[in-house]
């Protein structure tokens, strides 16, 4: 009698799991959907987007949509995707050489006020998006000495319309400097004793310890960084009016706008604006997951 | 002699203190020259625009500023921006009001769902199933993808005309949808299917989202869920195995467990989620931006408030106004973080 219940119970959970695992693939079905979708459309031509129903794969595959995209807006897309390369691979680099350096500070070094800068840093993730837009406009436009501008900041243009602008405001990243904050805490304090009664010097320790140490929270945020900046569209949109200037996803934009019915070619264009993120993200997957994992995310 | 005044005078300690407070004064001027250049920048891209905001919000302010009006873009708010008085209508909701009801919206439609699935999706790839780093990196892809890409492929999919979400509601027998331009909100649609008709001395912006502002939700909900899974795995990851197996002994089923282990467990989760998804719900911009076409349309159904604050500042060029509603807007998002911290702290459970 017990060991029939018993029976009957596991058979009704392993009933109960079988049908969320299908549930489950059928979500993640329904979250690809849109890329398959994406890709699919990308191939077809005018006449085959416009059929109601629409069939599903293409009838030949139209290669050169690809090629229409990309030389599509006035400055075509080779001139977005290094503007894009450019921002993002410079501004990570830049960001990652500005953020260690503080993590480095708050995590080792002993100094009045190392507490409240922390809080600083923290303080800035709640600060609203939207409230630092006009005033950084403004600011970037003021620089001293910068594009034409004089001592007092009037005059030029000052970082208006350059790569400068659209990088700036975003290299001191909160949530960076606290993600590394963590890695290098969780390297054990003994090594950063031993490398003082050795006399090694600040830097030293931090290139040749912390930083090999603390691979995988680098990855994750260097990863975030450039992801960010990759796909970043308001602030680029805002600091720039030169076409010649502005990155991948402003371009993209273009189609928006558009009230055309050329889909296939726009479907093009995002599938080559996605894939560069998607195929970086594959590559750097395994540290990635254990970066975020590593962070200590605890509430 | 000399051997004892040695001894009686502690002059070791006297002697490391010294050196330890110069090497502690070159310890601290290292670690905050370590901390400058990034601290700087903060100081000026972060809080200087709070203080300097505040400043432009007090100005008439085109491209350039005009003149000191005081409280002048404030009132504007207050006076035109949340509710008028039109000469026929009554009084009416004006566009701020109009746009704070579709981030409410957005933000009740979005959040609850958003995290409830991600704990229930985290929960399943928690545990020993072939394929679940397969999983896992299909539901954190949309995450990574670009927001205006992925908001054109929404926008095609749910095209009028030719998209393939029409094209499925028509196979099953189903009525197709003007999804993206039909303004009417979701409970004057409700009402006509059966039979009524919403009452007129109700303002429109009441009856719920349209459904523009639905398809920009589930974009929410399907480019969120994977950082909100993330983070859910992290979590579980540091919850003891001794937990689980103990509730097993006890006889708990895999609801059970859920329910009343791993939920109340993961709560410190829950609470930085919700609190990050109510401060991004209000600063949602991108979505809105390319689901809408930049228009906030169909008839303002989905005018975010930063678009509104966007194309206040953009399109129209009042810096001033544009400055005195993103003050308006951290306002709200104060209240409503303060809110969360004061009656959402209490019911996480800390294991510490």
């Amino acid at each position: 009698m017990n060991a029939e219940r018993f029976n009957f119970s596991q058979l009704s959970s392993r009933f109960l799991w079988g049908i969320v695992t299908v549930i489950v693939l059928l979500l993640a079905a329904l979250v690809l959907f849109p890329f398959l979708w994406m890709l699919l459309t990308s191939f077809k031509t005018a006449d085959e987007i416009n059929l109601m129903p629409p069939d599903f794969f293409p009838h030949a595959w139209m290669v050169k949509n690809y090629a229409e995209a990309w030389m599509k807006p006035e400055s075509t897309f080779a001139r977005y995707f290094w503007n894009t390369i450019v921002v993002a691979g410079l501004g990570t680099a830049l960001q990652l050489i500005i953020c260690v350096p503080i993590a480095y500070a708050i995590s080792h070094f002993a100094f009045k006020g190392r507490g409240v800068i922390f809080m600083l840093v923290v303080a800035t993730m709640m600060i609203p998006y939207d409230i630092t837009l006009v005033p950084n406009f403004v600011t970037l436009r003021h620089i001293p000495f910068a594009g034409g501008n004089d001592w007092a900041g009037a005059g030029g243009k000052g970082f208006y319309d350059s790569y400068m602008g659209i990088l700036l405001p975003y290299l001191a990243d909160a949530f960076s400097i606290f993600l590394l904050r963590q890695a290098f805490l969780s390297v054990p304090k003994d090594y950063w004793e031993a490398s003082q009664v050795d006399g090694m010097s600040s830097f030293r320790y931090l290139y040749s310890v912390l930083i090999p140490l603390s691979a995988s929270s680098l990855v994750t945020a260097g990863l975030l960084g450039f992801i960010g900046k990759w796909n970043a569209v308001s602030w680029p949109l805002i600091i720039t009016s030169t076409e010649a200037i502005r990155p991948l996803q402003v371009g993209l934009l273009y189609f928006v706008s558009e009230n055309g019915s050329r889909y296939h070619e726009l479907m093009a264009a995002a599938t080559f604006t996605v894939l560069p993120i998607v195929l970086l993200y594959f590559a750097a997957q395994r540290w990635f997951h254990s970066g975020i994992a590593a962070s200590g995310i605890k509430g | 002699m000399e051997q004892t005044k040695e001894t009686s005078l502690p002059r070791k300690p006297i002697f490391a203190k010294k050196r330890a407070s110069k090497f502690a004064r070159k310890q601290a001027w290292t670690g905050f020259a370590y901390a400058a250049p990034a601290l700087l920048l903060l100081l000026v891209f972060r809080f200087w625009p709070m203080a300097f905001g505040a400043w432009i919000s007090l100005w008439k302010w085109g491209f350039v500023p005009d003149k000191f009006i005081g409280f002048g873009n404030f009132a504007k708010i207050f006076e035109e921006g949340l509710l008028y008085k039109d000469a026929l209508l009554g009084w009416q909701f004006g566009p701020i009001a109009n746009s704070l009801m579709v981030t409410v919206y957005y933000a009740i439609g979005t959040i609850p769902i958003s995290i409830f699935l991600s704990f229930l999706l985290a929960y399943f790839l928690f545990q020993k199933i072939k394929g679940k780093g397969i999983l896992r990196t299909v539901f954190f892809i949309p995450y990574i993808t670009s927001q205006v890409a992925a908001g054109l492929v929404f926008k095609w999919i749910f095209h009028t005309n030719v998209g393939v979400a029409n094209a499925a509601l028509k196979s099953v027998g189903l009525q197709p949808q003007d999804w993206l331009s039909d303004p009417d909100p979701l409970f004057v649609h409700v009402a006509a299917a059966f039979g009524g008709t919403w009452p007129s001395s109700i303002p429109t912006a009441l009856a719920g989202p349209s459904y523009a502002l639905i398809v920009i939700m589930l974009f929410t909900i399907w480019s969120s869920i994977g950082f909100n899974i993330v983070i859910f795995l992290a979590g579980m990851g540091s919850v003891s195995p001794e937990l689980y197996e103990a509730a097993r002994i006890d006889g708990a089923g895999t609801a059970r467990i859920m329910r009343h282990v791993t939920w109340p467990l993961l709560s410190p989760m829950v609470f930085l989620l919700s609190i990050i998804s109510v401060i991004g719900s209000f600063e949602s911009f991108n979505a809105f931006y390319i689901i809408s076409g930049g228009e906030g349309g169909p008839l303002g159904t989905t005018m975010s408030l930063p678009l509104y604050i966007f194309r206040t500042f953009y399109v129209y060029g009042q810096v001033g106004y544009a400055s005195a509603i993103s003050m308006f807007l951290f306002a709200i998002i104060l209240l409503l973080t303060w809110v969360q911290y004061k009656y959402g702290e209490k019911r996480v459970h800390y294991l510490r």
